[in-house]
């Protein structure tokens, strides 16, 4: 578990590291998605 | 050989016997024969019939005590006389009690392994946990005691069980005058994988320290006619494997994490973020445009990411663009499309604001080269007069992103939070056995 | 080395350490009591038909550094039980004690302290002073009896000679006894030890181990 522990982790720090170079985004959740407007009362009431 | 008479030789003195004698009597309580296997070291013995328990070391086997209410017969699991190598030493089953808590009426086995040059020490089995105990003359310290766990050698055992355990049932032999209708009070501090109990009668306070075995170890150091019982729950002191990984991998994690860090605050430091256009453009009010075309501008570097601000000045209306990134040479397009609105008013004594009146987009890894937007707009609730308003679009380029970090970040924390969790989850099913758990609070 | 002879049977019956007035012969189990190159014989001790201990006269062991060899014994019985005393003799001739029971081997010398407390004053809990060794505290008390000797001894360890034995136990491994008898009050301290750590040699063979 460890082994596979120590693995993946270094394989996700890499992916990192190679994502900043190349100048890779990867998902905001928070992102609007875009689109047609909603008009009020959406985010509070 | 009667009247025979050998010349002594003065140098050498007789031989001494140094096998333990196998020694058989009837058992005064019920008659039955008993046999004793190791008399040197054996200060009393069980019946196998009646279970009452007889000194060893009286000419004529006085019986020292018996169960009030002998218990039917119980088979233990391994058979007197079984050797067994545990731990790099040999042992001998030389008895067996059946114990019992008088609270609960929980029972549990005790075996006596025996051995003439290192003594004695148990094995316990209890809900298919197994503990090999070793008595020991060395006290803790109960000067730190607190009422929860006592240090000794160095270590910390918490408080898991109070009670008091009889015998239920008992054969063999014993280094001690056993009473079995005596109640002895027993007290258990665990940290896993050791345990620490004292047991106390109104004569002496005795100490062991026990270690938990797993039971594969037990069956291969001792022949039983039965299978290993299976093990329900978590043992008091059953180390946890998940504790056990979870502390191999923190260190690990700490590592991943402060290099994540570390890559993501170079990332920051070497972000250009460069603006690569800027311009005000015109829409119309409660109306469509299209067609709208930016200059063209550069995007400097090869992979790196774009950033789009849009601004309208909207108030109670909205405004909405759909366009595209369109890459001079190739034609490659990247399509978007936002919504500005801004909601505001005062209702109920309470003013109230939704939306903003800017909107923010990334696209990922673009290509260097020569780019121009494309857009149509469209809006409404914009109140008269009607006409040209203003739109406002800045592209960035290569700009500092924190999403790609808290991905990572989230990746790499899965496993040591799993394992985290697991491990909490075991130290709960651990201490639901306990009245001392630390996890359930004791005011109800 | 003193070599005398057992005033019954005539055989050679040594004396290695200065300190042992008391002794069993070996081939006619005697008991001799020794007055500088006499020796009187008081008496027959009795056979030891069980015993199971791995520890005999001329078992060799080692302890902080240095070996040390039994030359005698004395059990030790009470109503609970019983263990044995084994006489240890170092280089020199101060007496050493190792006590067995159980698989426990608690090696000791005579610790002569002011501060021993009178026979009457002794309950489980007391903590006793025998500085320099340190604090002990009373486990228990049994009165004792010797049920058998042999080797040379450094006291008259006469079948059936009777005492109060006081149990005590310090910090760590440290151990102690209090002896009262008709004659004398004697402390001893010293430390429990594994039986690896002893590293014994001339082990007595015990038939199936």
């Amino acid at each position: 578990m460890v082994k596979t522990y120590i693995v993946s982790g270094t394989l996700i720090c890499g992916l990192f590291i190679y994502a900043t170079f190349a100048g890779w985004n990867f998902l905001d959740p928070f992102a609007e998605a875009g689109g047609k407007p909603k008009g009020p009362g959406q985010y509070h009431k | 050989m009667a009247g025979s008479s050998d010349p002594v030789d003065p140098k050498v003195p007789p031989a001494k016997p140094n096998r333990p004698r196998i020694k058989t009597f009837s058992c005064q309580n019920c008659g039955a024969s008993v046999t004793i296997r190791n008399a040197g070291a054996s200060l009393s013995v069980a019946c196998e019939s009646c279970q009452a328990i007889l000194d060893v070391t009286d000419e004529n086997y006085g019986i020292i005590s018996k169960l009030a209410k002998a218990m039917k017969d119980y088979t233990p699991r391994f058979t007197l006389g079984t050797r067994g190598k545990l731990f790099g030493k040999e042992w001998e089953i030389s008895g067996f009690i059946l114990r019992q808590d008088v609270g609960s009426g929980y029972s549990w086995e005790e075996y006596l392994l025996f051995n003439p040059y290192y003594g004695y020490r148990w094995l316990l089995q209890d809900r298919g946990h197994w503990n090999f105990v070793t008595p020991t003359k060395r006290k803790p310290h109960m000067n730190s005691a607190t009422s929860r766990g006592i240090y000794y050698l160095g270590k910390h055992y918490k408080l898991f069980s109070m009670g008091h355990a009889t015998v239920r049932w008992v054969i063999g032999e014993f280094y001690w005058k056993v009473k079995v209708n005596r109640a002895v009070e027993m007290t258990d501090y665990v940290c896993p994988p050791e345990m620490l109990s004292c047991e106390k009668d109104e004569s002496e306070i005795n100490w062991a320290i026990s270690e938990y075995v797993e039971p594969t170890v037990i069956e291969k150091a001792f022949k039983s006619a039965y299978p290993m019982p299976v093990r329900v729950g978590i043992g008091a002191n059953q180390p946890s494997p998940a504790a056990a990984t979870f502390k191999a991998i923190v260190p690990f994690w700490g590592i991943f994490l402060c290099m994540i860090v570390a890559i993501q605050f170079w990332a920051l430091s070497k972000s250009s973020n460069e603006t690569a256009m800027e311009k005000t453009f015109l829409f119309v009010t409660n109306a469509k445009r299209n067609d709208i075309t930016s200059p063209v501008f550069n995007l400097s570097q090869d992979h790196a990411n774009v950033e789009i601000n849009v601004r309208a000045a909207v108030d109670n209306s909205w405004f909405y663009v759909a366009g595209e990134l369109v890459d001079d040479t190739t034609g490659t397009s990247y399509p978007f499309e936002r919504s500005i609105e801004y909601y505001h008013g005062y209702e109920g004594g309470e003013s109230w604001s939704e939306g903003s009146t800017h909107e923010r987009l990334w696209f990922s890894d673009v290509p260097g080269g020569k780019y121009y937007l494309n857009m149509d707009t469209e809006s409404d609730g914009f109140p008269p007069p009607q006409g040209e308003r203003e739109f406002t679009i800045t592209v960035l380029r290569d700009v500092p992103y924190w999403w790609s970090f808290w991905w990572c970040a989230l990746a790499v924390s899965i496993l040591p939070v799993w394992f985290w969790l697991k491990k909490r989850t075991t130290e709960v099913a651990r201490w639901s056995n306990s009245d001392y758990s630390p996890y359930v609070s004791s005011s109800d | 080395m003193l070599m005398l002879n057992c005033p019954s049977c005539g055989a050679e019956v040594s004396f290695r350490s200065k300190a042992s007035v008391f002794a069993v012969c070996t081939f006619c189990r005697s008991s001799l009591v020794r007055q500088d190159m006499n020796l009187e014989d008081i008496g027959k001790m009795s056979e030891l038909q069980d015993d199971m201990t791995p520890l005999q006269i001329g078992t060799t062991g080692e302890f902080e550094g240095e070996r040390f060899e039994i030359i005698g014994r004395v059990k030790i019985g009470y109503d609970e039980g019983f263990w044995n005393e084994w006489y240890a003799m170092f280089g020199d001739d101060e007496p050493w004690w190792l006590a067995e029971a159980q698989g426990f081997y608690a090696i000791c010398m005579e610790c002569k302290s002011r501060w021993i407390p009178a026979r009457e004053k002794v309950k489980p809990g007391l903590t006793v002073n025998l500085e320099p060794q340190g604090k002990f505290q009373v486990v228990d008390m049994k009165e004792v009896r010797c049920l058998f000797s042999e080797g040379e001894l450094p006291l008259y360890a006469t079948k059936g000679r009777q005492s109060l034995s006081v149990d005590l136990s310090g910090d760590k491994d440290q151990m102690g006894t209090i002896e009262y008898s008709d004659d004398t009050i004697r402390a001893f301290c010293g430390v429990y030890q594994d039986f690896d750590d002893y590293k014994f040699r001339n082990l007595r063979s015990i038939d199936g181990w």
